[in-house]
């Protein structure tokens, strides 16, 4: 465990050596030095969690010693202790900065509290630092990482949109970090002290969808045993992300409809109009002009919807952003894991480069994640990369220059679900995308499983 | 194995000795021995404070050791202080051989109330105890029912137990065992 560090300042060596002797018996690493300028190198030179200094020193006092400490640590505690108590210097003491002034010799009580109630905050203080630094870490603007020209293009429509409180659509392949895109602009806006609500629409069933949303009252339907707030409303004067908005049925496209014109709905079951004001983001990775065509897609929603739109690219189009992506992603998982991961062999990241990435941003965050927690070295070596996207695997699926993506796609992914026995969980881990992603991909490619003696 | 060596300074009551030597024997600790009396340590003596540095008498004590000790406490009835703190019910030196113990504060009569000898007697064995266990190289413990827990008052003395938490249990065994193989 650390120890606190104490520096002893104090010119008599027989009060620095009795001082020191019983902070060392309270377990403290403690240093002592006869005047004001061995402390003050100390103090530029090492990390320090207190400092008691004698009032009285020839040269430079003790007050002038505080004086540069708040100059060079104004963080570090420093105690003023005294054998000759004076109410001017104990004024003069506190006027300064100092922590707290103590008359020698000590009462054990007294010193004993002080100094352990001081250590004490200078450790929280330290952890809210590390912690406050850490969170950090988890959400910022800077997490969508990228340079290359589409990316820089996205950060800028995010930065000139994020301000006002105009709708924004958000489209984007799944795992390009469209969640990403809306957060960035509920936090750069004027709503990033107030919620932020991603809805994942297109993850259940049309009835639950609208009781999620709406929000029900008591009794409004069998197992409606208490009043239940919906989404819309929990992101009251906040923003609401509408994720998968393509997903959702016709007769919900309706009542958010209806909402979005009006800004009121009423929970279901309710009778009273509820009035929000909440931004709108939604996103999707659906062809809506396709869908509109089909019928599967209202018009009129769409319109609502795509007031501003953002394209978010695809990681295979903007594969100069993969380097700092994987640098970002250890960086992340390390922290997360513990593990001190400095970096990438050549091999590893020239395999990362040559993959397409189908899952985007999330099958590589994924794959690092996986790299970060197998790795026994500093360095993410190939075999630390999850199997199905090695080269070995993709040979299997004879790449060549005229083959499309989507061939490649149906294959791999129909071969992984065959692998894993159709297991759409573990083949969705796999794959690096979520569950809701690989229905649609099954359904897209309209993928079966074998009969037995197929 | 080597001796922890028992010391009376000043006035010393004989009873009262015997009875710490008893208690502390109930403690797994090296066997016990008696040493030879000392008289009050004058050189020792701070008139303003109308005290004794503790440490100038620890430093006399370790230019003296027997042979066959491994550690020596010193039990006295003077009060005792640092030059930093106004009293102290012991001192001794981290990771060394010397210890003292005033009974001056640990008697009841002291805060002016009946006298105690079955408390008094607790307590001393407590204070051997903590001051042995920083020769053996344990800092304070922040278990409150620790015997090395700091006591910066009577109360807090009578709230530990005699004997070591788990954990400076641990460290002193250890320290013990080196020490005694190093003897060898």
């Amino acid at each position: 465990m650390h120890r606190s560090r104490i520096l002893v300042v104090d010119d008599e060596e027989i009060m620095r050596s009795s001082l020191s002797d019983w902070l060392r018996e309270d377990g403290y690493d403690v240093v002592a030095v006869e005047n004001g300028y061995k402390a003050l190198d100390k103090i530029k030179s090492e990390e320090w969690d207190l400092a008691v200094v004698d009032l009285k020193m020839p040269k430079m006092d003790g007050i002038e010693v505080l004086k540069k400490v708040n100059q060079i640590r104004p963080r570090l505690p420093v105690i003023i202790i005294t054998a000759y108590a004076t109410i001017d210097s104990a004024v003069m003491a506190m006027k300064e900065g100092a922590t707290d002034y103590i008359v020698k010799p000590f009462n054990p009580e007294e010193i004993s509290r002080v100094i352990g109630k001081l250590v004490e905050h200078q450790r929280l203080l330290k952890e809210n630092i590390r912690l406050r630094r850490a969170l950090a870490k988890r959400f910022k603007f800077q997490d969508l990482v990228g340079k290359s020209p589409k990316m820089l293009r996205v950060i800028e429509m995010i930065k000139t949109v994020a301000p006002t409180k105009s709708t924004v659509l958000i489209r984007g392949e799944s795992g390009t970090g469209k969640e990403l895109v809306a957060r960035a602009i509920h936090e750069l806006g004027p709503r990033k002290k107030l919620p932020f609500i991603a809805a994942a629409c297109g993850a259940m069933p049309e009835s639950l969808l609208e009781a999620e949303l709406f929000g029900y009252e008591k009794g409004a339907f069998t197992g409606a045993v208490s009043q239940h707030k919906g989404w819309i409303e929990m992101a009251d004067k906040g923003t609401l992300l509408l994720d998968e908005i393509g997903d959702i049925s016709l007769k919900t496209q309706v009542d958010l409809l209806r909402f979005l014109q009006e800004r009121e709905f009423h929970r279901i079951g309710g009778k009273a109009p509820i009035s929000i004001d909440v931004r709108i983001i939604a996103a999707t990775n659906k062809g809506l002009e396709d869908m509109i065509a089909q019928g599967a897609f209202r018009e009129d929603l769409y319109y609502r919807l795509n007031v501003i739109t953002i394209e978010v690219p695809p990681l295979r189009e903007r594969k100069e952003d993969i380097p700092i992506l994987v640098e970002h992603f250890i960086e992340k998982c390390s922290l997360d894991t513990g593990k001190t991961i400095d970096g990438i062999s050549e091999p590893a990241m020239k395999a990362i480069m040559e993959y397409n990435w189908p899952g985007n941003i999330r099958q590589l965050e994924n794959a690092i994640e996986h790299a970060v927690v197998i790795a026994d070295d500093v360095e993410i070596q190939l075999e630390h990369l999850p199997h199905q996207f090695s080269a070995k695997v993709l040979r299997g699926y004879e790449i060549k220059p005229d083959v499309p993506l989507e061939v490649i796609e149906r294959a791999h992914i129909l071969h992984v679900l065959d692998a894993n026995d159709w297991h759409i969980k573990r083949a969705a881990t796999i794959l690096g995308i979520n569950r809701v992603t690989l229905y649609n991909k099954i359904k897209k490619y309209d993928l079966r499983k074998k009969k037995e003696g197929q | 194995m080597r001796h922890i060596y028992v010391k009376t300074i000043g006035t010393v009551e004989a009873a009262i000795v015997e009875r710490v030597l008893e208690s502390l024997s109930t403690l797994t600790l090296n066997p016990l021995k008696l040493a030879a009396h000392d008289e009050y340590p004058l050189f020792a003596f701070e008139p303003k404070r109308n005290q004794y540095y503790a440490k100038k008498i620890i430093e006399n004590l370790a230019g003296e050791l027997p042979a066959d000790c491994e550690k020596l406490i010193g039990l006295t009835d003077i009060d005792l202080c640092t030059p930093v703190l106004t009293f102290v019910y012991g001192e001794a030196q981290l990771g060394g051989s010397v210890a003292i113990v005033s009974f001056n504060r640990l008697r009841q009569e002291f805060y002016y109330l009946p006298r105690n000898d079955t408390l008094l007697i607790e307590r001393i064995t407590k204070e051997c105890v903590h001051e042995l266990g920083h020769c053996y190289g344990l800092f304070h413990c922040n278990d409150s029912r620790c015997v090395m827990c700091f006591s910066s008052s009577i109360l807090s003395i009578d709230n530990k137990r005699k004997n070591f938490c788990i954990g400076c249990k641990g460290f002193f065994d250890t320290a013990r065992r080196k020490e005694n193989y190093a003897s060898k």
